[in-house]
C-alpha cells in the first residue's frame, strides 16, 4: 500500500528510457498553433481565453514589463494544462517533482531581479529598507528583506509541488478508502465516494488555480523590477 | 489624503542627507552600508588568527633553532641508553 502511494510520482520510463521529456512536451500538442484568420472551434476558443488571460494579467505592466507577455502566458497555459492532464487517472504530473518546478522559478525570478537591478539599481536596492524605518531598526530590516527576497523563488516551487502532491495523495488515499469500504459497509463506501467527487471538483480548481497563482507572483516581481 | 511622498519634501542636513531612511539616495546608501558591514565582519573573522598568544610562543619556540638542536641532543642521549641497555 505504501509503495503504491507514491509510486505515482515516480518518473516513468518504458524500456528503461526515461519517458519524461515526452510528458513534458505533450501539452503544447492540446494547443495548435493558429493557421488561419478565421479557425475551427477549439483554436478560437483558445484565442480567447488567451486574450483574456493575457489582458488581465498585462493591464498593471508598462511598456518594458509587457515584452515578457509570451512567457508569462506559455507559463500559465503549460503549468495548467499540465496540473489537469495529471488528474487523468495513472498520469505522471510533471509539477509534481520539486525539481521541474525549481527549474521553472528559478530562472524566472532571477530574470525580474536581474533586470530590475540593471535597469533600476537604485530603486531595486531602495527596496531593501521600507520608507520610514526607524534608525537602530535598519541593519535587522535590510538582513531580513534580503532573506524575503531571496526565500521568494523556493516558496514559489514548493508551493506548486506541494498543493499538487498533496491533492493527489488525497485522491489516492480517499479512492483506496472507497475501495476497501464497499465490502465493509456500502454507506460508508458512498459516502466516501461523495467525497471522492467534490476532492476531485477541488482538484480541477486548485490545478488552475496554482497555475494562475505561480504566473501572477512571477507577474508581480516582474511590475516590482520593471 | 496624501498622495505618494517624494524626495523633494524632504531636507535633510549633515550624514542624514546621505543615510536615512525616506529618500531613496538615503536607503540605497543605508542597505549598501549594511552589506558592507557584513562583509566586514565577515573578513575580519576569517583573517584573525585562531592561535593564542602561549600557543604562538610555543610554536615560535618549536620552530627556532636552539630548540632543534636540544631535540637533536635528546634524540643521541637517547639511542646511546638504548645501546647501553641492550648490551
Amino acid at each position: 500500500m505504501n509503495e503504491n502511494l507514491f509510486a505515482s510520482f515516480a518518473a516513468p520510463s518504458m524500456m528503461g528510457l526515461p519517458i519524461v521529456v515526452l510528458i513534458v512536451m505533450f501539452p503544447s500538442v492540446l494547443f495548435p498553433t493558429p493557421s488561419r484568420l478565421i479557425n475551427n472551434r477549439l483554436i478560437s476558443i483558445q484565442q480567447w481565453l488567451i486574450q483574456l488571460t493575457s489582458k488581465q494579467m498585462l493591464a498593471i505592466h508598462n511598456q518594458k514589463g509587457r515584452t515578457w507577455a509570451l512567457m508569462l502566458m506559455s507559463l500559465i497555459l503549460f503549468i495548467g494544462s499540465t496540473n489537469l492532464l495529471g488528474l487523468l487517472p495513472h498520469s505522471f504530473t510533471p509539477t509534481t517533482q520539486l525539481s521541474m518546478n525549481l527549474g521553472m522559478a528559478i530562472p524566472l525570478w532571477a530574470g525580474t531581479v536581474i533586470t530590475g537591478f540593471r535597469y533600476k539599481t537604485k530603486v531595486s536596492l531602495a527596496h531593501f529598507l521600507p520608507q520610514g524605518t526607524p534608525l537602530p531598526l535598519i541593519p535587522m530590516l535590510v538582513v531580513i528583506e534580503t532573506i524575503s527576497l531571496l526565500i521568494q523563488p523556493m516558496a514559489l516551487a514548493v508551493r506548486l509541488t506541494a498543493n499538487i502532491t498533496a491533492g493527489h495523495l488525497l485522491i489516492h488515499l480517499i479512492g483506496g478508502a472507497t475501495l476497501a469500504l464497499i465490502n465493509i459497509s456500502v454507506t460508508t463506501a458512498f459516502i466516501t465516494f461523495i467525497i471522492l467527487i467534490l476532492l476531485t471538483i477541488l482538484e480541477f480548481a486548485v490545478a488552475l488555480i496554482q497555475a494562475y497563482v505561480f504566473t501572477l507572483l512571477v507577474s508581480l516581481y516582474l511590475h516590482d523590477n520593471t | 489624503m496624501a498622495g505618494p511622498e517624494t524626495d523633494a519634501q524632504f531636507h535633510f542636513t549633515g550624514i542624514k542627507k546621505y543615510f536615512n531612511s525616506y529618500i531613496l539616495t538615503g536607503r540605497m546608501n543605508c542597505v549598501l552600508a549594511t552589506y558592507g558591514g557584513i562583509a566586514l565582519m565577515i573578513l575580519y573573522f576569517k583573517l584573525r588568527s585562531k592561535k593564542t598568544p602561549a600557543m604562538k610562543a610555543t610554536l615560535t619556540w618549536t620552530s627556532s633553532v636552539k630548540f632543534r638542536c636540544l631535540e637533536k641532543l635528546m634524540s643521541t642521549h637517547h639511542a646511546i641508553l638504548n645501546l647501553y641497555n641492550k648490551l
